[in-house]
C-alpha cells in the first residue's frame, strides 16, 4: 500500500515518460505501469483517466481516436509542452528520491548533551 | 448492475457538476477499459463472472473513479462554477446578440434594396410593397417570438444535460421569455418612406397594447420551454430508472 500524499504527481510522471516513447490508450497506459514498476504501484485503474484529461486540458497531451479491432480506442500522446513537464517533474523526483536516500543512508550524528 | 453503476458513477459528476463531455469520455473509457479487463481475466482462466468482478475491483470503486475527477476543479463546467452567469446574464446577452443580429440583417436587406432602387430607378408595386412588408413581419416575428423561445430551450437542454438544479433553468427561462417577450421589433413602409422601429414593453411609455402582447409572449414562450423542461426531465429520469433495473454484474 502506498501512502497517497506520496503520490503526489507520480501518476502524471509516469504517463508522461511512458507517453514520451509512444502513443498509448488507458489500458496499456496501466498494463506498461504495472510492468514498469512491477505491481510496486496499485491503483484503481480507472482513475487514470481523469490524470489524462486534465493532462490534456493543459496541453500536455493530445489524444486521437483510432479503430483497432473494430473498436474505436482514444490514444494519447505527449505535446512540447508535455515534455517540458515532464523534464520538470523528472527534476522534482529526482531531487526529492536523491535526498531521502541521503537522509536514510548516513549515519545519525545527532547527540544529546545534559 | 454495471451499466448501473456506471450511470449512478455519471450522475454523481454531473451533478458535482463535471462537465458532460468529460463524463461522457470517462465512462465511455471505463467500459472500454472494463470490457479489456474482462478479456484478459477469461484468458487467465477465470470464469466470465469471476473475470467481471475482479474486472470491476481492478477498475477501482466508484468513489475513488468519481473523487479522482471531483479533485480537478479544472474538468468543471463554465455552468456550473458560474450559474448566475451562464442563466442569469447568459440569456440577456443571447436576446441582445439575436436581436442585433435579427435587425442588422433587416437593415442590411433593406439598404440593399434602397441602392437597388435608387441605382436603377426601379419602384415595387403596391402588391410587392405588401409582400416585402409582410416578410418583414415575419421576420420581426421570428426574433420577437422565435429567438426568446429558442435561447430558452437552449438553456433548458443544457441545465439538464448538466443536472443542475432546476432554480438556475427555471430562472434562465423565464428571463428568456419575460424579456424576450416584451421586446417589439415592427417594420411599415408607406411606399415613401419605411421606419424600422424597437421597443420593450418593459420600459416607459408603458401601453397597454404592449403590456398585454408582452405578457401574452412571455407567458406563451414560458409554458412552452416548461413544458419542454418536464418532458425532458421526465425522459431522463425514466431512462436512469429502465438501466438501474438491469443488473448485469455482482456488486463488489
Amino acid at each position: 500500500m502506498v501512502n497517497p500524499n506520496f503520490m503526489n504527481g507520480v501518476p502524471e510522471l509516469l504517463i508522461l515518460r511512458l507517453l514520451e516513447a509512444q502513443e498509448m490508450y488507458g489500458y496499456e497506459i496501466v498494463a506498461a505501469i504495472r510492468t514498469k514498476t512491477a505491481d510496486a504501484i496499485s491503483l484503481g485503474e480507472g482513475v487514470v483517466y481523469p490524470v489524462l484529461h486534465a493532462l490534456e486540458r493543459e496541453g500536455a497531451l493530445k489524444s486521437r481516436r483510432k479503430a483497432v479491432n473494430g473498436r474505436t480506442r482514444v490514444y494519447y500522446t505527449v505535446t512540447r509542452k508535455g515534455e517540458t513537464r515532464l523534464a520538470g517533474l523528472v527534476r522534482q523526483w529526482t531531487h526529492i528520491t536523491d535526498s531521502v536516500n541521503r537522509a536514510i543512508r548516513e549515519p545519525s550524528h545527532a547527540s544529546v548533551t545534559i | 448492475m454495471l451499466q448501473s453503476r456506471f450511470d449512478e458513477l455519471r450522475e454523481r459528476l454531473l451533478r458535482a457538476g463535471i462537465a458532460p463531455r468529460h463524463v461522457r469520455r470517462y465512462i465511455a473509457e471505463l467500459r472500454d477499459h472494463f470490457d479489456d479487463l474482462v478479456r484478459e481475466e477469461t484468458a487467465n482462466g477465470a470464469s466470465q463472472s469471476a473475470a467481471e468482478m475482479k474486472a470491476r475491483a481492478r477498475l477501482g470503486s466508484d468513489n475513488d473513479l468519481a473523487e479522482t475527477m471531483l479533485a480537478r476543479p479544472d474538468l468543471r463546467s463554465l455552468m456550473a462554477r458560474y450559474p448566475w452567469a451562464v442563466f442569469g446574464v447568459g440569456p440577456v446577452a443571447m436576446l441582445i446578440a439575436g436581436l442585433a443580429a435579427a435587425v442588422a440583417i433587416e437593415v442590411g436587406v433593406l439598404n440593399l434594396i434602397s441602392a437597388q432602387m435608387h441605382a436603377t430607378g426601379w419602384k415595387p408595386s403596391p402588391a410587392g410593397l405588401r409582400r416585402f412588408i409582410l416578410a418583414a413581419e415575419v421576420w420581426n416575428t421570428l426574433a420577437t417570438y422565435v429567438a426568446p423561445f429558442v435561447i430558452a430551450v437552449t438553456l433548458c437542454v443544457m441545465g439538464l444535460r448538466q443536472r443542475m438544479p432546476a432554480f438556475w433553468i427555471f430562472t434562465g427561462i423565464v428571463i428568456a421569455c419575460v424579456l424576450g417577450g416584451f421586446q417589439e421589433v415592427h417594420f411599415s413602409d408607406d411606399g415613401h418612406h419605411g421606419e424600422l422601429s424597437l421597443g420593450s414593453g418593459l420600459l416607459p411609455p408603458f401601453s397597454m397594447k404592449m403590456v398585454v402582447g408582452g405578457l401574452y409572449r412571455a407567458v406563451i414562450t414560458s409554458a412552452a420551454a416548461a413544458a419542454l423542461y418536464w418532458f425532458g426531465l421526465r425522459r431522463q429520469r425514466s431512462g436512469n430508472t429502465t438501466i438501474d433495473s438491469a443488473a448485469t454484474l455482482p456488486a463488489e
